[in-house]
């Protein structure tokens, strides 16, 4: 069983399956990335890809419902590779060219990655991807694992466990030629996607009981991660939610302290006292200033805090997409930035309005 | 040597009657001569490039608009310095061969 996905070309729709159009859409590329140094190069894609969906008409004329992969490695093969239709070079020139192009790709693509392998995998593929980072067999990677595990007396699942959420799995073709450290260029990524596609047609003709039993763990696994992720979002956004609720309490607190402060001196419960307040708030004396400071402060740093809090719960759910790096470490530092500068200030304030309180009593019998 | 011939080929073709690329590839592939179908486009658009051919849409029957491949005035004149030249070496290695025989594996066959 394979996906299918409806294509249109100049107008026409065809069937074709996913990994079929995966490795059609990898030759355009390469093509188009080809002759796109050459002059009239455009012109050549384009008339090629009409001349393959000419090909895929045919096809279909000829009774063929959805495109498989094998049709589109005959068209490549019939149409043949970019640097077999150049003309323009002769064979020295070409030659280098493609010498140089190697050198490129292979530059590019020295980076390593860790990625996990879904490909052969008992849990998670962390370690088969890890053995595959560092070029060793996963077996002995396994049985160190197994053995950390119980010697470090489950600390070693956790870590595993936290592994398995930070790195990637390695999904798509070029990210299977990454975790391997092979060159990314076009052959390699064409001969990934035709791989894959055996493999996955034998999987289908040879289903093993033993798959079935992983598939079994692995959806567990799958849904205790799940859940995990959402246990850990959960608790960060509650964390958030509840520093967001201490900050609201602090500033009411702070509300009260300083109506204490300048009410509580005088008499309590009457409209003059509000009157008072407020008129105290707009007066000019040392300290009120910083009240204001602090006032803004919390403000934002409520508005930070409920916002982070509501926006992980709600990614939770996967409702929204995970607030970007760089707006993540923006936000952190403006909020230590406001909490300092909100500590500070209600700090200063409130010695600064005893203090002025204490000096001018007179003020306050008025 | 090879490029060249395909060169000649098509404009023998085109010469004939205008015709669009899969026309060309399906002649060409009577004829043996071309391998690899691709290599043609970039061909096509070369000569036009050097204004030896022309082209226009026609809508097909079947499926999407064509480009319909023709000699231009320049396209003929070119071809016929071609002819002349072909002729030429046809008549010279017609000439070597005459005087020393190569017996080709083909032609023991037959």
């Amino acid at each position: 069983m394979k996906k299918n996905i409806t294509i249109n070309m100049f107008g026409s729709l065809y069937a074709i399956d996913e990994d079929a159009y995966e490795l059609l859409n990898q030759y355009q590329d390469h093509m188009r990335l080809y002759f796109s140094r050459k002059e009239g190069g455009e012109e050549i894609t384009e008339d090629i890809e009409r001349r393959i969906a000419e090909l895929f008409g045919e096809l279909k004329a000829s009774g063929v419902e959805a495109i498989t992969i094998e049709h589109v490695q005959d068209i490549i093969k019939r149409l043949g590779n970019p640097e077999e239709i150049d003309d323009s070079n002769d064979e020295s020139t070409s030659e280098s060219n493609s010498k140089n192009q190697e050198k490129e790709d292979t530059k590019k693509s020295v980076h390593k990655k860790i990625f996990r392998n879904p490909d052969d995998k008992m849990l998670g593929g962390v370690t088969s991807g890890l053995a595959c980072f560092f070029g060793i067999d996963p077996l002995w990677l396994r049985l160190l694992m197994i053995l950390l595990a119980w010697s470090s007396s489950g600390i070693m699942l956790l870590v595993y466990f936290i592994l398995w959420i930070v790195i990637p799995e390695a999904d798509s073709p070029e990210d299977r030629l990454r975790m391997q450290g092979r060159p990314v260029n076009m052959e390699t990524l064409r001969d990934e996607i035709v791989k894959n596609a055996n493999q996955s047609k034998q999987n289908v003709a040879t289903p093993k009981r033993q798959m079935t039993i992983r598939d079994g763990l692995n959806m567990i696994l799958k849904i205790i991660t799940m859940m995990l992720k959402g246990c850990l979002y959960c608790f960060f956004g509650g964390i958030l939610l509840f520093c967001g609720l201490v900050l609201l309490g602090i500033l009411i607190g702070s509300f009260i302290f300083f109506l204490g402060l300048s009410g509580g001196l005088i008499n309590w419960g009457l409209n003059d006292n509000m009157q008072f307040i407020l008129s105290e708030l707009c007066s000019n004396h040392p300290g009120i200033a910083l009240y204001w400071v602090a006032i803004v402060c919390c403000i934002i740093l409520l508005s930070i805090t409920l916002f982070c809090g509501i926006h992980s719960i709600l990614h939770m759910v996967g409702k929204v997409q995970p607030i970007s790096q760089h707006k993540r470490v923006t936000l952190i530092i403006l909020w230590v930035l406001m909490s300092i500068i909100f500590l500070a200030s209600t700090f200063q304030g409130s010695i600064l309005y005893t203090h002025y309180l204490q000096t001018n009593p007179k003020e306050i019998s008025k | 040597m090879r490029k060249g011939m395909l060169e000649y080929c098509v404009m023998l073709l085109l010469r004939k009657e205008p015709s669009y690329a899969s026309d060309i590839i399906a002649r060409l592939k009577e004829a043996d001569l071309i391998v690899v179908e691709g290599t043609l486009y970039p061909l096509l658009t070369r000569l036009k490039k050097d204004g030896l051919l022309s082209y226009e849409w026609r809508e097909s029957t079947q499926g999407p608009p064509r480009k319909y491949y023709a000699l231009t005035l320049d396209g003929e004149t070119f071809l016929a310095e071609l002819n002349c030249a072909w002729n030429e070496l046809a008549a010279t290695v017609g000439h070597l061969k005459a005087e020393s025989p190569i017996r080709l594996p083909l032609q023991e066959n037959s």
